[in-house]
């Protein structure tokens, strides 16, 4: 185990965070150093994205997010899917320009 | 192969019309997404009616390595080893981890070396943990 490491190409996931109008952040609790600065990543864009995030468990940081899904991976892919179809038929932001970003976190879909 | 399948712009679009691209930031660290990546571009390239249609290959970034990488602690050099045991001196090694016995001492030089020209080098996991070692101890 190697601590203390930097995770590969975040200036390349910057600009992909940066230009996406979705992200979808799944099985990531932001309880482990990297996934707290890989949420950083994902929530110094706030006001710019357009959020749905599974979490079974509530966290702190979650308080702020618009769209949190209490559910485990396995029954909120289906939750989340019909979200994000509703939310294609009702922002016309995303039909304007539309990226997806999705981080699986640790959890294998 | 789904996740794999949005990386097709022609799939993607399908979905989202209006999409430009789509990327997949993953942790995870089986390969398993680059690997399902890798499938999906033979079977269209073998596929006349598909030969067209290409997966963006930079469409899946796997920011914490991969579990079956080395890396050369020497010369960086970083290639995939799915050799199992990875070195005869770690073969069973697996058993005792199991059993949670005490795990034998095993010299620096029977661990797996770089087979670089010239280097020979320590190789390590090609994977990345970044958990501050604060996190482990609790302070």
């Amino acid at each position: 185990m190697w601590f203390g490491e930097v995770p590969h190409h975040l200036k390349e996931i910057d600009k992909i965070v940066q230009k996406a109008d979705l992200a979808i952040v799944v099985g990531t609790s932001s309880t482990v150093r990297s996934a707290e600065v890989e949420h950083h990543i994902v929530y110094y864009l706030m006001d710019l994205l357009t959020r749905y995030t599974l979490l079974p468990v509530t966290h702190p940081m979650s308080r702020s997010m618009e769209a949190q899904l209490p559910y485990s991976t396995s029954t909120g892919a289906q939750a989340i899917a019909r979200r994000i179809i509703y939310s294609l038929g009702h922002v016309p932001k995303l039909y304007l320009r539309f990226s997806l970003a999705i981080n699986l976190g640790s959890t294998t879909v | 192969m789904v996740i794999a399948a949005l990386s097709v712009k022609e799939t993607l679009r399908q979905i989202c019309p209006s999409a430009e691209s789509f990327a997949l930031v993953t942790q995870n660290i089986d390969g398993l997404s680059r690997r399902a990546l890798d499938r999906l571009t033979d079977t269209l390239a073998a596929n006349e009616a598909f030969k067209e249609v290409t997966p963006e290959p930079q469409s899946i970034i796997e920011m914490h390595g991969r579990l079956f990488d080395t890396i050369c602690t020497q010369c960086d050099h970083l290639a995939p080893n799915h050799n199992n045991p990875i070195c005869p001196a770690l073969k069973g090694t697996e058993v005792i981890v199991e059993r949670q016995e005490q795990e034998p001492v095993i010299p620096l030089s029977d661990l797996p070396r770089c087979t670089q020209p010239d280097c020979g080098g320590l190789l390590r996991p090609g994977w990345y943990f970044t958990l501050s070692i604060a996190r482990v101890t609790g302070n």
